[in-house]
């Protein structure tokens, strides 16, 4: 049984004002999407800004509201849990945030801030042992006990994205979703998280719902992966797979566009023409003919829908 | 010859009670036609020393207290306001991270690029000149877009129309600060192309401040890596990433996970990057070096030329270039 399983959702969101007598219209920011997550896997997720990445990742954890589809956490439909059910599944599922600044509470310690979690799920009987969970947690990401009663403005970038991460990993979840957690991040701090993110699934059997605009990060990070456009998953797979014999022209334009540093590698570079079409009007058919090198007449007209082109390896095109 | 040369320039920045030395003894000649390449984190100075440029810093608080930025045989640090009036957007001008930021959100495409032409030429600025500007940096349908409000355009058209008012005066040094940084993979790749066709048609020199090294590799001939408030290593960019050698150098190229190339770990660099001004002493990356020596918390650097342009500021450089050093956390 998967850890995590989301079948055909779709989150939706208003635009405009509602007109007289004219429907309401809506931006379909998450359009029926569905996917797996196993317990101790990481699954990458990537796409151009405004696919809907932060979208998915919040309507997971029902920070967003669906409007269809269904989402399993451990076998129990969590879709449409109420309030204080869903305060004790939030345990086993978390999020972290790309931007760790405005994530945490600037008026509160990093007691208090990681020290709330346990507090919200009762996780501690005494201040006395509360401190010494929050202090165990502190070590585990490579901080201490004398960080304490420091206040997030106090930290760099990285030390506040540990914050975020000892936050998460209080209440134990299962899951977590990491939302851009590198990209605010000098680089040569950026390579400390991700490893830290790894030990943490290698000692723990965390999975992760790993979103990251940069590919190569994806890859280096993730088993299995999918690729989002305007909403839509294109193509879903074994990470290797889909990164050595990308199968959706949009993917493989991707791939082309990540600037490698090696002076002697030469990659055809595919050039896409036009930008992301907006998700308030989509075009018709696929929505990536507008783009697309190779489009024919029926991706104009009819959508694809994914289909299995090799072991664990899905794509959405008809061409593919 | 050299489209613009900085001569060991310092920048003070003062911060209540202290002095912070932000940028210290920093020397880089940018050749006409060149494009080079400023590679830092956050804190590094990199965009404070292409701010210093044209003098776009506030002072107070910050002072340029040495060094000479030349330009034909001039020195912007003792220029006039006229004088550097007359320098900014024709000699040197900019493009920014944030095209929406340098854009005015309430007067159409053709009415800002109008407006810096005006500001260039004396004359009226017309039509014409609005479209050829807006065909130069590849966007469609220039006519229509010349109407257009800037919030209707996608962030790449809007960085090409940011691109066209710095090119109005046919500047001979572009800087582009992160200018493709937060664009969506494929459309960087776009603007990329774009600059490097600009540089070959307009023949400028560009400054390209970047923390991608990637983007470093595809675009520059020459690359400087800075590092809190130096520079550490200046070579063309094909012999520093090839064999860098200085180990922070050597770190940032570790570090990033490559497509189809990288397992397990990530070669972390470890510690923090300083703060702006707050350097340690010695060396100033010898807190975060894997093959510090003893004398590297005590003992200043130079920057030396180890091979015909090829600059480093480690006197341990033979180390770091055969050795892997000590393991990292
Ligand atoms: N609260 C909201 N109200 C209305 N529209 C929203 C809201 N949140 C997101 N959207 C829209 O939904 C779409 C998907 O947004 P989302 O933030 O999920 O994209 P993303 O892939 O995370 O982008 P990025 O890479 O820039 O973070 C976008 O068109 C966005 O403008
Ligand atoms: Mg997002």
């Amino acid at each position: 049984m998967a850890l995590l399983e989301v079948r055909r959702l779709a989150v939706q969101f208003p635009i405009g004002e509602r007109l007289f007598r004219t429907a309401k219209r809506v931006l379909r920011a998450v359009d029926d999407v569905s996917f797996e997550i196993h317990s101790g896997e990481s699954m990458g997720l990537v796409g151009e800004s405004g696919c809907g990445k932060t979208t998915l990742g919040r309507a997971v954890v029902r920070l967003s509201e669906a409007v269809s589809g269904s989402i399993s956490f451990e076998g129990e439909d969590i879709t449409a849990l109420k309030c204080s059910t869903l305060r004790s599944r939030r345990q086993r599922f978390q999020m972290v945030f790309q931007d760790s600044h405005s994530s945490l509470n600037p008026r509160m310690t990093v007691e208090e801030i990681i020290g709330e979690a346990i507090e919200i799920h009762r996780l501690a009987r005494t201040r006395e042992v509360r401190r010494h969970r929050v202090i165990a947690l502190l070590e585990q990401v490579g901080l201490d006990a004398t960080h304490l009663r420091h206040y997030p403005h106090q930290f760099s970038g990285g030390q506040r994205q540990r914050i975020g991460i000892a936050r998460a990993l209080a209440v134990q979840p299962k899951l977590i979703v990491c939302d851009e957690p590198v990209s605010a991040l000098d680089v040569s701090v950026q390579a400390q998280i991700i490893n830290l993110l790894r030990d943490l699934q290698q000692s723990r059997g965390i999975a992760y719902l790993f979103i990251s605009h940069d590919l190569a990060v994806v890859e280096h990070f993730s088993h299995r992966m999918m690729v989002m456009y305007l909403g839509k998953v294109v193509e879903i797979g074994d990470t290797k797979r889909i990164c050595q014999t990308p199968r959706h022209p949009y993917t493989q334009a991707l791939i082309s566009a990540v600037l490698d540093i090696d002076p002697h590698s030469k990659r055809r570079r595919i050039v896409l023409s036009g930008e992301p079409p907006s998700p308030i009007s989509p075009p018709s058919g696929c929505p990536f003919h507008p783009r697309c090198p190779i489009a024919e007449d029926r991706c104009r007209s009819t959508a694809p829908e994914l289909r299995q082109v090799s072991e664990d390896h899905q794509v959405a095109c008809h061409l593919a | 010859m050299a489209a613009i040369e900085i001569r060991n320039l310092r920048l003070d920045l003062r911060e209540s009670e202290n002095v912070l030395r932000v940028i210290e003894n920093l020397s880089l000649s940018i050749d006409e036609e060149e494009i080079v390449s400023l590679v830092g984190e956050s804190g590094s100075g990199k965009s404070l020393t292409a701010l210093s440029l044209v003098r776009l810093i506030a002072c107070p608080p910050a002072r340029f207290s040495g060094g000479e930025i030349l330009v034909d045989g001039r020195d912007v640090l003792q220029m006039t306001k006229a004088e550097l009036r007359a320098i900014r957007g024709r000699v040197v001008s900019y493009v920014f991270q944030e095209p929406g930021a340098s854009l005015n959100p309430v007067l159409t495409v053709g009415q800002q690029i109008k407006e810096v032409l005006r500001l260039h030429c004396s004359e009226e600025a017309r039509d014409e000149d609005v479209g050829r500007l807006l065909r130069l940096v590849k966007i469609p349908d220039p006519q229509l877009r010349m109407n257009d409000y800037p919030y209707r355009l996608s962030g790449g058209v809007q960085q090409r129309v940011v691109l066209a008012m710095a090119l109005a005066a046919r500047p001979r040094l572009l800087v582009a600060d992160e200018a493709t940084t937060a664009l969506d993979a494929t459309v960087q790749t776009q603007i990329l192309d774009l600059l490097k066709e600009l540089r070959d048609k307009l023949g400028m020199a560009i400054l390209l401040i970047t923390h991608h090294l990637g983007v470093v590799r595809d675009i520059a001939d020459r690359v400087a890596v800075m590092y809190a408030g130096q520079i550490v290593e200046m070579g063309p960019t094909k012999t520093l990433l090839l064999r860098p050698l200085h180990p922070y150098t050597r770190g940032l190229i570790e570090c990033v996970p490559r497509l189809g190339a990288t397992a397990g770990h990530l070669r972390a660099i470890p510690g923090q990057v300083p703060r702006l001004g707050s350097y340690p002493q010695g060396c100033r990356f010898h807190p975060r070096c894997a093959w510090a020596q003893s004398d590297c918390s005590t003992r200043e650097p130079d920057l030396e030329e180890i091979e015909p342009g090829h600059w480093v500021r480690c006197p341990y450089w033979k180390l770091t270039s055969t050795d892997t050093g000590h393991e990292h956390r």
